[in-house]
């Protein structure tokens, strides 16, 4: 991949005198930098305060952005799991689909189809599964990041007792044992404040889900003048007992990869998905009738009409057709 | 000329990669102009910015960053889509040897088919070899975006054009 980008990028022709165009920039920078070095103290106090400002700021926005504090000792109760039935099962997959290990309570190194030991940027997605209280299959998924741990050999080893609940994100069940709801980061480069906005997913019909957008203040987020919306859906899996048997999971395509026109109605690549706008929701229903299994949302989002912008990055994992 | 050493260490490193940031700015623009001034932005900010570099070997990769950055910056304030001027593109004579043809095709596809956060998130992690949390903070994506961004451009490079 490397090589035949390098080589498509030597297709472009290049002009004369780019070096003219380094030197503007640099003239233009150091021109800059020595009339700083003038500057009074004063403006320097003043940054200083701006900076406090800012970071005051920002720990305001990193203490609403924190998920709720879940004891260390609920956690396999919150995934579902209670000590002493059955554990679930953490497997691990590549974005190639390829399953690289799996992971007990005892851990294990992840390894790809080579027997080489992976790193965490192979791994694409960590889901768990088990089986509630009903003989009813659960699954959620995991994010990364704290149940990493270095094996001292280069390799990294996963452990159920480094989860930390907090990374789970809240889960809420939509529908028994078909739709979870895990993390959802609400717009924070759209302008968007947490507390203002309501975002719920539910099952409307067999195989036909809905996230419907609310605001307090209707006038700021009018989410029934949408003008664009989009959804993504990144795999899905034929079925689960193919997944648990080891032998992979069926990647499907995105439903809606760009941005669509509210007037637009948008079929995914494969048909997965048949996506539209009315009122205040996202309607989703199922399409293809061969597609069977565990499918995972990625992202929503939706431009309003005056230009404001809502994109939430969650993981929902709905079951299609079942 | 340079008048001082640090202006002189700067394009020491900068002019090795200076072909490479037109050529990504390139990228994203698709006209020699707004690429030029992508350019000498770049030279600008990565020039102010000098000091704080604490690991010179990274400055490759860094000014491929703010390369990035500013092309999309650009993006952002331009209103008009400027298409693309085949014929600078594709400059090179239709007697080229096949393997040219196909990294022709390539590129097209890189350009035309992926929209700005994919030429991004590929660029950086198959270009430069970025690691998925870098790229994260890069761009200011959270990390599963760019998982899920890494991925739907693959798919459509791999279904267009059959290439990887």
């Amino acid at each position: 991949m490397k090589d035949r980008l390098e080589k498509a990028l030597r297709q472009i022709p290049l002009p004369d005198n780019l070096e003219s165009e380094v030197l503007k920039g640099v003239d233009r920078a150091a021109s800059e930098r020595s009339n700083f070095m003038t500057r009074s103290v004063m403006k320097k106090v003043a940054a200083a305060a701006a900076l406090i400002v800012i970071a005051a700021a920002g720990f305001g926005i990193y203490s609403l952005n924190r998920a709720p504090k879940i004891p260390s000792d609920a956690v396999y109760r919150f995934m579902g799991y209670e000590p002493g039935t059955d554990e679930p099962v953490i497997v691990a997959l590549s974005s190639e689909g390829n399953m690289l290990g799996r992971v007990d309570s005892d851990g294990v190194v992840l390894k790809d189809e080579n027997c080489e030991t992976v790193g965490p940027d192979d791994v694409f997605l960590m889901l768990a599964y088990w089986t509630d209280e009903n003989g009813e299959l659960q699954c959620t998924d995991i994010p990364f990041g704290a149940y990493q741990v270095e094996t001292g050999d280069g390799g990294k080893m996963y452990k159920l007792e480094d989860f930390n609940a907090d990374d789970f994100g809240e889960r809420v069940t939509i529908s028994p044992a078909e739709m979870y709801l895990g993390s959802v980061e609400a717009g924070t480069a759209y302008d968007v404040k947490e507390g203002e906005l309501n975002v719920s997913l539910k099952k409307t019909a067999n195989n036909s889900w809905q996230f419907e957008f609310r605001a307090e203040d209707e006038n700021k987020y009018p989410f029934s003048e949408a003008a664009e919306y989009h959804l993504d859906s990144i795999l899905g899996f034929t079925d689960e007992p193919n997944l648990l048997g080891g032998t992979g999971p069926c990647f499907l395509s995105d439903a809606v990869s760009e941005w669509v026109g509210i007037d637009d109605k948008h079929d995914g690549e494969k048909c997965v998905w048949e996506v539209g706008m009315a009122d205040n929701s996202l309607n989703i229903t199922g399409a293809d009738k061969d597609v069977k299994g565990w499918v995972k949302l990625s992202s929503v989002g939706v431009t309003l009409k005056n230009g404001k912008k809502l994109e939430l990055h969650g993981n929902w994992i709905i079951k299609v057709n079942n | 000329m340079p008048d001082n050493a640090e202006e002189r260490r700067f394009l020491e490193l900068f002019e090795p990669v200076q072909e490479e940031i037109y050529r990504i700015a390139y990228i994203y623009l698709k006209n020699s102009d707004d690429s030029k001034d992508v350019l000498q932005e770049t030279a600008y900010r990565c020039f102010k910015s000098f000091k704080r570099l604490r690991q010179p070997e990274f400055f490759r990769t860094w000014a491929v960053r703010t390369a990035i950055n500013c092309s999309l910056d650009m993006l952002k304030r331009r209103s008009r889509t400027v298409s693309l001027n085949e014929s600078e593109l594709y400059g090179i004579s239709a007697s080229s040897p096949e393997s040219e043809t196909e990294d022709r095709m390539f590129l097209e596809k890189i350009m035309n088919s992926l929209n700005e956060r994919e030429k991004s998130v590929i660029l950086l992690r198959h270009l430069y070899g970025l690691e998925l949390k870098e790229i994260s903070k890069a761009l200011r994506l959270p990390l599963g975006t760019v998982k899920s961004t890494l991925y739907r451009a693959k798919n459509k490079l791999e279904k267009e054009s059959g290439l990887i």
